[in-house]
């Protein structure tokens, strides 16, 4: 029986071909088609696009997207990642991109378990606005004015429009904040929608903490509403519990204080010690002289 | 007798030439200081008009005008020795979140000068024990309210500020190394060479709160980024993480910010919800970071395959 | 009867020739042996010189220590140093001030080597910082808080009182050296003069002098026993394993007047046979030295066993670590051959007097010094390499520490040092107190003085 002869040469190319092979498989392995089951790619977004999902869509993608697809969703986030208004991720359906937020893959943390349903949808409504501005009708001016109430600590929002016609406005998500040193503390609900008198109230908690004298600074914003242009207005009251600053630990002699910040007790021992031992050592240095002395009283 | 009278001109001699010394050592500085003010007296001539404090034009002789260093340190020595006040730094590290991205380490050791072997911050793969699983931990100075360090340093050069942070001066450390040794989270580095890059650094005045640049032959470590700090700017290596791991705020204020998504929270609430814990509490130390034990981890390290 | 007292006299007079004849004898001969010695001892001096200045060139990195074993050789050799330096308390004063006689003519010995090694100690400390060229920092910006600062405080005020101590009792021979070192160089005579301070040999004289000996004696004991027990405070002030034990103090002082004694032992056969002193440094000494060496061992093993076998029954983790590398791991040949080489050997040998005979005692002391100079190292680096925390992103070299030749040759010229100046005592002044040992034999001091 003839054997299959392969030539050394033949075995090289074989080998140097698996090789390339290889490390083509790898380079792909990042642009392999991410396999969605079927049912999945069909399921329908039950959000139509409508500004205020819109709208929740972009908070929740400015929380928990931007770090790495970055503000522009262009992928360029503190770490590089796909770019979600690309034509290659756009053309896929709304139920494609619904599977890939909720399951995850590598450096793509699943969102099952940290977004609902609801605001998953929207984000990706908020996506597709992203390459599609004109979905939204233009943006209109808005005037805020806070209101507080003190027998029970709380803050009114008063949304009306920016014309010479002052209409209040209704379901206007305002966020309340309370002014922190590295950002804003939020208070009230994620979203606070005004009512038909265009107002919309929330009880400033209990527990927190102002400057010395409590005052502490609330910010009010109407922000990333498409519908309506940003607005705020700030407002400084005493309702904060007076801020302790217990730094008696820093000012007492310590251990660990600087030079002089020494325990007394220390500061008396130790001196004391190098004060006796030294001035036993004096002594002695001085009784040298008295030697000297000595012997020439002795000589004359 | 000869002999003594060898000995008593001896002295005198000595007793002479020693006052003499002594005395033109102490006069000498004097007369080179006046003779330094002396020539500043001397005008040049040439006028220059200036706008004094009380909105009037007046003319000066150029003699007297100093052209301003632009290149003073930001912060002199005995300012940073002194806390932001109203302030007590803590930082809060969700061992949830950390997926080892290191883009924290990456920041710090770029921002600070740092060798590739220094750390300032270490991302640290931790095993308890043989039953539990492993996690990843970033490590940083973690400023203690009792801190080891300080203690033993015997020239002040580290020192602990009212805000709670602990920095290092590095124009006053002799380089004897105590304090590494005492620390027990090993989170000190030596400049056991000139420093990377030192040619460049040459002309930068020296900042503490940055530690930059940085001295051959002294010690360093995590600053909390006080510099940043002084300017209301969250630490570098809490805004450089991308995963939400780090949390920093102010202890009297009960409020931490998120470096990623910038989202504040109250502390308390935040380390009672999480049962948040400090690392080797039974040391004593009182550390300035908390840690939020690694519940559903984002990440769970490879051990086997690791490289550390 | 005239005669009589005159005869007597007259022997005592020759007595006290012969006595001083013999112990002047190493200042009035230079042998070739000796140039070359010196020449070797500089030669290592200058190596370690060299070393030096490349170091303050490139920084600390030419040794092995890194962020992880950041304290070595340089703080092992240092605290060596120290604890050899205890001796001269040792034998000057507690022995002198029990009145134990045979020791008086070890005391010049003692003081010399304990001088010269605090000396050597300060030097190979500032070799190990980082900032030489701050060193004045700490006498400014001193924290009384830091054990480093206690450190310097203590080894000043006993570097001084030992120089005093040294000093004293050298004056009354260096009284007598002013009468029979006329032939020597005019520096040298004009030395002898002023540090004589013109002493006759008064009544007066001699109790201002034992005066000022006794308060001395008196006060170098606790000083002795806080300079090294202040610098096992610079490892037990600190939380890790290893380091973190109370009975740090007592440890470090019973190693020290083990090592001091053992080298006390060494230098005193090589002065001994060099100098032929057999008169003086009989085998009588070294019985006693031996005697005293086995105390002193007995004392070290208690410690020892105390410092290891409790944390080891513990195995507390932190510490087990470190025990685990000391027992049974990466440590564990060196641990071994020190704690049973250089401690428990030596004691069981020495407990018969055939083996504190000069020869075999001299061997015994050698290998006690050196397991002694293992042992500081053993204290100093591997807890350094067992921290809290796993050793993890650095370089591979950081898991252990071998010392580079650079550092190697620095601690040899610490030692060589020590030598170089004890052998230059030894022209310069007699190494055995003369008008002591002339008091010893009875002789009065109306000879002494007269002679």
């Amino acid at each position: 029986m003839k054997q299959l002869i392969i030539p050394d040469m033949g075995k090289f190319i074989i080998l140097v071909s698996i090789i390339l092979l290889a490390g083509c498989l790898n380079t792909f392995s990042q642009l392999i088609a991410w396999q969605v089951p079927a049912e999945m790619v069909n399921k329908i977004n039950p959000l139509s696009i409508e500004p205020k999902n819109v709208a929740m869509g972009r908070n929740i993608f400015s929380r928990s997207c931007v770090a790495c697809h970055g503000a522009k969703a262009d992928g360029q986030g503190l770490i590089k990642s796909a770019s979600l208004i690309a034509k290659e991720f756009q053309k896929q359906a709304d139920g494609t991109i619904f599977y890939k937020i909720t399951t995850g893959r590598d450096k793509m943390p699943p969102f099952k378990a940290t977004l609902k349903d609801d605001e998953i949808w929207a984000v990706i409504n908020y996506l597709r606005v992203l390459i599609n501005p004109s979905a939204i009708p233009p943006a209109k001016n808005v005037k805020l004015e806070i209101s507080t109430g003190d027998e029970i600590k709380s803050v009114t929002a008063f949304v009306y429009s920016a014309d010479s016609a002052k209409l209040p406005l209704q379901e206007v998500d305002v966020h309340f904040y309370v002014k922190r040193d590295f950002g804003l503390m939020s208070i009230g609900e994620l979203s606070n929608y005004t009512g038909t008198d265009g107002k919309v109230k929330v009880i400033f908690p209990d527990n927190i903490i102002g400057d010395a004298e409590g005052y502490v600074s609330l910010l009010v914003k109407v922000e990333n509403d498409f519908l309506y242009n940003n607005a705020e207005s700030e407002v400084i009251r005493q309702w904060g519990e007076p801020m302790i600053m217990e730094d008696k630990y820093f000012n007492q002699r310590s251990l660990w204080g600087s030079r002089n910040k020494s325990p007394v007790w220390l500061l008396l021992l130790a001196n004391g010690i190098i004060a006796a031992v030294w001035g036993a050592i004096f002594y002695v240095a001085y009784n040298l002289f008295r030697i000297k002395k000595a012997g020439k009283i002795f000589t004359k | 007798m000869k002999n003594s009278e060898k000995d008593s001109s001896r002295r005198k001699f000595i007793l002479n030439f020693g006052s003499l010394g002594i005395s033109s050592l102490l006069v000498s500085p004097i007369i080179i200081q006046s003779c330094r003010t002396n020539l500043k007296e001397v005008g040049s001539g040439d006028k220059e008009k200036l706008l004094n404090s009380n909105n009037e034009l007046v003319e000066v002789d150029s003699a007297y005008i100093s052209t301003l260093n632009k290149n003073l340190a930001k912060n002199h020595n005995s300012e940073s020795r002194k806390g932001l006040p109203g302030k007590k730094f803590v930082l809060v590290v969700d061992l949830a979140k950390c997926k080892n991205a290191r883009k924290c380490m990456d920041k710090c050791q770029a921002v600070h000068q740092l060798r590739p072997e220094q750390h300032h911050l270490n991302v640290l793969i931790m095993k308890d024990n043989d039953h539990t699983a492993p996690y990843f931990m970033p490590k940083h100075c973690q400023h203690c309210d009792n801190p080891p360090c300080v203690k033993v340093c015997p020239v002040d050069a580290t020192f602990k500020r009212s805000d709670g942070i602990v920095l290092i001066d590095n124009e006053r450390c002799i380089g004897c190394r105590f304090c590494i040794a005492a620390c027990p989270y090993s989170a000190r580095s030596f400049n056991w060479y000139e420093p990377r890059d030192s040619e460049k650094y040459k002309d930068i005045p020296y900042d503490i709160e940055k530690n930059v640049p940085q001295k051959k032959g002294t010690v360093t470590k995590c600053t909390f980024s006080a510099d940043c700090l002084r300017e209301g700017k969250l630490p570098y290596c809490v805004s450089s993480c991308p995963n939400g791991v780090y949390y920093f705020g102010n202890e009297y204020e009960d409020s931490v910010t998120n470096g990623t998504s910038g989202e504040t929270v109250s502390l308390k609430i935040l380390l009672s919800k999480n049962a948040g814990y400090r690392l080797m509490e039974d040391l004593g130390t009182a550390p300035s970071v908390y840690y939020l034990p690694p519940k559903d981890r984002a990440l769970m390290p490879d051990i086997e395959n690791s490289n550390s | 009867m005239n005669d009589l007292y005159r005869k007597e006299q007259q022997i005592e007079k020759e007595q006290f020739q012969e006595i001083v004849t013999t112990l002047t004898f190493p200042m009035n001969h230079i042998s070739p042996y000796f140039k070359l010695w010196i020449g070797f001892l500089l030669s290592l001096i200058g190596t370690a010189a060299v070393m030096y200045v490349r170091q303050l060139r490139y920084g600390l990195g030419t040794t092995d220590m890194r962020d992880i074993a950041s304290w070595g050789l340089y703080f092992s050799d240092f605290v060596f140093l120290i604890a050899v330096s205890l001796v001269g308390s040792l034998i000057t004063a507690i022995l002198r001030l029990s009145n134990i006689k045979w020791a008086t003519p070890l005391t010049r010995i003692s003081e010399i080597i304990a001088v010269t090694a605090l000396l050597s100690a300060l030097a190979i400390i500032v070799v190990d910082m980082g900032r030489p060229d701050r060193l004045w920092h700490i006498f400014i910006y001193g924290r009384l808080q830091s054990p480093i600062v206690w450190d310097i405080i203590v080894v000043i005020t006993y570097l001084v009182i030992s120089l005093l101590l040294l000093y004293l009792p050298l004056i009354p021979d260096i009284a007598l050296l002013q009468k029979k070192m006329g032939h020597k160089p005019g520096w040298q005579q004009r030395m002898y003069k002023i540090l004589s301070l013109g002493w006759q040999g008064t009544k007066d004289q001699f109790k201002i002098l034992n005066f000022s000996l006794t308060v001395l004696m008196v006060l170098i004991i606790p000083m002795a026993f806080s300079i090294h027990t202040v610098t096992s405070w610079l490892f037990a002030s600190t939380l890790r394993p290893g380091w973190d034990s109370t009975i740090f103090g007592p440890y470090f002082v019973a190693g020290a007047f083990m090592v001091g004694a053992a080298s006390v032992i060494v230098t005193m056969y090589f002065i001994r046979m060099q100098y032929k002193f057999e008169e003086y440094i009989t085998d009588e000494h070294f019985n006693m030295m031996g005697k005293l060496l086995v105390l002193t061992s007995l004392v070290y093993l208690y410690f020892n066993l105390n410092e290891f076998m409790v944390p080891a029954y513990k195995m507390k983790s932190g510490e087990s670590a470190n025990i685990r590398g000391l027992l049974v791991g990466d440590y564990a040949l060196m641990f071994w051959l020190v704690q049973i080489l250089g401690m428990i050997v030596p004691i069981l040998l020495m407990v018969f007097k055939l083996f504190r005979k000069p020869k075999p005692l001299l061997v015994i002391s050698v290998f006690i010094v050196i397991g002694a100079f293992f042992k500081r190292y053993l204290i100093v680096t591997p807890t350094l390499l067992h921290p809290f925390l796993p050793i993890q992103n650095y370089p591979a070299s950081y898991h252990h520490y071998s010392p580079t030749w650079s550092e190697c040759t620095i601690v040899i010229g610490s030692i060589a040092a020590i030598a170089l100046l004890i052998s230059l005592f030894i022209k310069l002044f007699p190494i055995i107190p003369i008008w002591e040992t002339a008091h010893e034999k009875g002789i009065s001091n109306e000879t002494i003085n007269n002679s």
